[in-house]
């Protein structure tokens, strides 16, 4: 009960530097999820329909990827970055910026390993059926696609979720800021140390009610396109 | 004039069809028959353009080669209506589209079923829809893998009237494949028997169903003849 109180008071209180914190959280996670699945979703139907001379090979880069973890992308854009690193000159590292590119580093592969096993479970079954009717290439591709349709949407929910819980990376290139790349991750992670256990879980809290909501908010834009499944 | 050469067709170096030579004479109805295994589908595929050899040639007149309709054994239905799922086989140009899919479905008993959608079709529904679906394409050579093997005793029968009326409209080409050797004697002209992917018979459908000397073949066709009392009637 104490943790609620105190995580109420925290959302709607005097100070507004949780507000801010979820926002910094929000813009990242919604950033990043949208650059890596337009990115990744395409990629990954594209090799789940086609067959071609090293698909497998791609394929299993791809599944090493999505298994990277945070902490060495965070590095590697921390190198990328830094001062003396390739991109230094621009000044973005302990961004938000920086955050997103670390973010997208590690949830395209999943796009891509996701959206391609759910193509090439699906595309077999239809393939004979399309040929058949002498169907064109465009519109096999599109009726794929929405056949797929339902089970593609959840690669955004699924990267969502990687972006928002996500604490490794994000501390390494973002720097944990106070009122510039601070994230509700980071933010618990930093309370713990304090040893403000308490705070830390309310914290914890909201973070598990705005994955929640946006989950849910997400669902019903699903349903109100698709249906109900 | 359909013609296959010397085909042959490996997976993983077993052989599962192997015809040295095939022809189908233009307006003719060929059933094809065969134990489970014996290559019926993969030479359809292999018609339709959906597989290719490993070894030959098959030969199909410019002509008929656009104007393939094959219905896979496993027809898929896409989860839009049972309207749209027909009305995607047709040019988009096409006038009255929606109007021939419609006929199309009324033919096999689909009417009533216009607006369900693909996915909650049951079995045998999902057939006599992509019947439909392939019929409408108003080919001139037909490959049907199975047309009936999910339908009803009434469904059936509007399947193959169906077709009969296609094919006395039209005089096209049709080469089937079938469990059912009573409907191979209804519709065949004649009769090509595989086992092992092998051509065993090759003729008219009587000299094949009753009079055929070959031993394996004999011994296929026997199960039919002691089934024949209980299936025909
Ligand atoms: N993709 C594949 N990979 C390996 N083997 C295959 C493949 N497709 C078919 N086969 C084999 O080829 C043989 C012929 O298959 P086919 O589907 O042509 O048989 P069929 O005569 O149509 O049988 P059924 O009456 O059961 O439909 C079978 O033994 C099957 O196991
Ligand atoms: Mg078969």
């Amino acid at each position: 009960m104490e943790v609620i109180r105190e995580a109420f008071l925290l959302l709607f209180g005097e100070n507004g530097e949780l507000r801010q914190i979820i926002g910094v959280t929000l813009q990242m996670s919604f950033t990043s999820t949208i650059i890596s699945t337009c990115i990744g979703i395409p990629l990954g139907v594209f090799i789940g329909m086609r067959q071609f001379r090293g698909k497998r090979l791609i394929l299993r880069f791809t599944h090493t990827l999505m298994g990277l973890p945070p902490v060495v992308a965070g590095l590697l854009v921390f190198f990328l970055l830094s001062r003396s690193g390739p991109l230094g000159q621009y000044r973005l590292l302990y961004s938000v910026t920086a955050m997103v590119v670390a973010q997208v580093l590690l949830i395209t592969p999943i796009a891509v390993g996701l959206s391609s096993s759910i193509v090439s479970a699906q595309a077999p079954l239809m393939r004979e059926t399309a040929l058949g009717m002498g169907l064109s290439k465009g519109r096999q591709l599109l009726y794929t696609l929405y056949e797929c349709r339902r089970q593609l949407f959840s690669v955004l929910f699924t990267g969502f979720g990687r972006a928002i819980s996500e604490v490794g990376a994000a501390q390494l290139v973002g720097g944990n800021v106070q009122y510039k790349t601070r994230v509700m991750t980071t933010a618990i992670v930093l309370e713990t140390n304090k040893g403000n256990f308490g705070l830390a879980v309310a914290l914890g809290v909201i973070l598990l009610i705005i994955a929640f909501v946006v989950t849910s908010v997400a669902q019903r834009l699903q349903e109100g396109l698709y249906g109900k499944a | 004039m359909v013609r296959l050469e010397n085909v042959k067709k490996n997976y993983a170096s077993r052989c599962v069809l192997d015809i040295p030579q095939l022809q189908l004479t233009p307006g003719r109805r060929y059933a094809l028959i065969g134990p489970n295994g014996s290559g019926k589908s993969t030479l359809l595929r292999l018609l339709a353009g959906t597989l290719l050899p490993d070894e030959g040639s098959i030969h199909i007149p410019d002509v008929c080669r656009q104007s393939v309709g094959y219905l896979p054994q496993k027809p898929y239905a896409y989860g839009f209506s049972v309207l749209k799922n027909v009305c995607i086989a047709l040019s988009k140009n096409q006038s009255s589209a929606d109007e021939r899919a419609k006929r199309a479905l009324d033919e096999v008993g689909m009417a009533s079923l216009l607006h369900a959608r693909g996915g909650t079709l049951s079995g045998g529904e999902a057939q006599r829809m992509a019947f439909a679906r392939m019929l409408v394409q108003e080919r001139s050579l037909l490959l049907l893998d199975e047309p009936t093997s999910a339908t009803d005793i009434a469904g059936t029968q509007l399947v193959e009237e169906a077709l009969l009326r296609y094919y006395k409209k039209t005089g096209c080409t049709l080469l089937f494949a079938t469990h059912a050797l009573a409907q191979a004697e209804r519709l065949a002209d004649e009769i090509i028997l595989l086992d092992h992917g092998r051509i065993l018979e090759f003729g008219p459908t009587a000299e094949v169903l009753y009079q055929s000397e070959n031993e394996q073949a004999r011994a296929f066709l026997n199960f039919w003849q002691l089934e024949k009392p209980i299936t025909s009637n």
